[in-house]
């Protein structure tokens, strides 16, 4: 009786060592290595590479545009807990919008390293505006004002999404966006 | 060699008193009767692919006013359609009689931000360099329809991928568009809110709103700035 007594302290003593050991590794791991930069610019064109954790995708209902009314947006944490859109400027259908979604959400889930490239002012000054984006690791944050043209998406393994070709090659279409880490594998 | 736009026809014209046949009976035994004066619609002028073709061939250049070169060097093809643009938009200001006149720049920058200079992004319900969607192809062709002043016809849905086909049939939408922002503003809409109707976002609030806007607003002050 008492060693068995013995045995379940050891064993739940042991139990909660590794669950606090995990979860120090998971909260460690996670700031460690969630990043936001710029990796290229050539004054408008923007490439940007980001962990996927800070990465949201979304097809918001927008437009009355007959049978295309979504709009596809990928929405960015920034370095400053701010939040910057990436958006397509053409609307979709319902279907291509989640279409594109998903492909890119794998794209994501594939990847460490994500690299955006898109088209506007990155250097706007930001502004709270009234939309906010909840980021599972990192909570919730408003938009700032600033906004991109989507052209291109990529992942370190060489998954390539673009705005307007899809995944057909070259990806990115736009010779003026390297997606650099993504040209070199 | 020029061509002309076909000036509108007037929508309706007087028919006079003609006989007209019909069955023989008690009130007409001669199986002829006499229809009075009325008024008759008439359809305006229709180009269909060919037509679109030979114009922009033949369209006279001198003096036309082209969209700034240069300026959206951020696109693989942005000045390729330029000839396109200034012939299309002056052809369409002059047969239409655009108030105010549309711009070529207004053109280039809606371009730019539905397609991206792309002739054949890979969409499946709006299609080719302006983004058409199959609703807006049926309503250009119908003759009855909100654009029966001057429709197109015997244009497909692929022929929408030729930039020689959609930019015309953008364009001639864009005036169209501009007029319902109007009748929904009740005064003349700005250029940016004519590109907000042509993308169904006029009335919208949400953020991808704000965001065409914004992406919008920058590519034309690019090119109207000297």
């Amino acid at each position: 009786m008492q060693h068995s007594a013995q045995n379940r302290q050891i064993r739940s003593g042991f139990i909660t060592a590794i669950c606090t050991a995990s979860l120090l590794m998971i909260v460690t791991t996670a700031c460690a290595t969630s990043s936001y930069k710029i990796a290229n610019r050539d004054k408008d064109a923007i490439e940007l590479e980001v962990t996927p954790d800070r990465v949201k995708l979304e097809c918001e209902y927008a437009s009355q545009k007959n049978g295309v009314p979504y709009g596809f947006m990928i929405l960015v944490l920034d370095d400053q807990k701010t939040v910057l859109t990436i958006a397509q400027m053409n609307t979709l259908s319902k279907e291509e919008c989640f279409e594109r979604l998903d492909t890119i959400a794998r794209l994501l889930n594939a990847g460490n390293h994500i690299y955006i490239a898109g088209v506007g002012d990155i250097d706007q000054v930001r502004v709270e505006e009234k939309w906010q984006v909840s980021f599972p690791k990192h909570g919730t944050f408003n938009t700032n004002g600033r906004s991109l043209q989507f052209f291109a998406i990529a992942n370190e393994h060489g998954s390539c999404f673009d705005a307007y070709q899809g995944s057909t090659p070259p990806c990115p279409q736009s010779g003026i966006f390297p997606l650099k880490k993504g040209t070199e594998r | 060699m020029s061509s002309k736009p076909q000036t509108l026809r007037k929508k309706t014209t007087i028919v006079r008193d003609h006989p007209r046949r019909v069955p023989v009976s008690r009130k007409n035994p001669a199986g002829i009767t006499i229809v009075d004066q009325h008024s008759r619609r008439v359809r305006g002028p229709s180009l269909d692919g060919a037509a679109i073709r030979a114009i922009t061939k033949t369209h006279l250049r001198t003096g036309l006013t082209y969209p700034t070169p240069g300026r959206l060097q951020q696109y693989k093809n942005a000045d390729k359609y330029d000839d396109l643009i200034a012939v299309w938009t002056d052809y369409f200001n002059k047969a239409l009689q655009a108030e105010p006149s549309l711009e070529p720049d207004l053109i280039k920058a809606l371009i730019a931000s539905e397609s991206g200079f792309d002739a054949a992004p890979k969409t499946r319900v709006a299609l080719g360099i302006s983004q058409i969607t199959k609703e807006t192809l049926s309503a250009l062709q119908d003759p009855d329809g909100e654009t029966k002043e001057f429709t197109f016809k015997k244009i497909r849905q692929k022929d929408l991928k030729d930039p020689s086909i959609a930019i015309p049939l953008a364009i001639r939408w864009l005036i169209r568009k501009q007029r319902t922002a109007a009748n929904r503003l009740g005064r003349k809409p700005s250029p940016e809110e004519v590109i907000l109707e042509y993308k169904g976002l006029l009335k919208s609030t949400t953020i991808y709103k704000e965001r065409a806007l914004a992406n919008f607003r920058k590519h034309y002050a690019a090119l109207r700035s000297k």
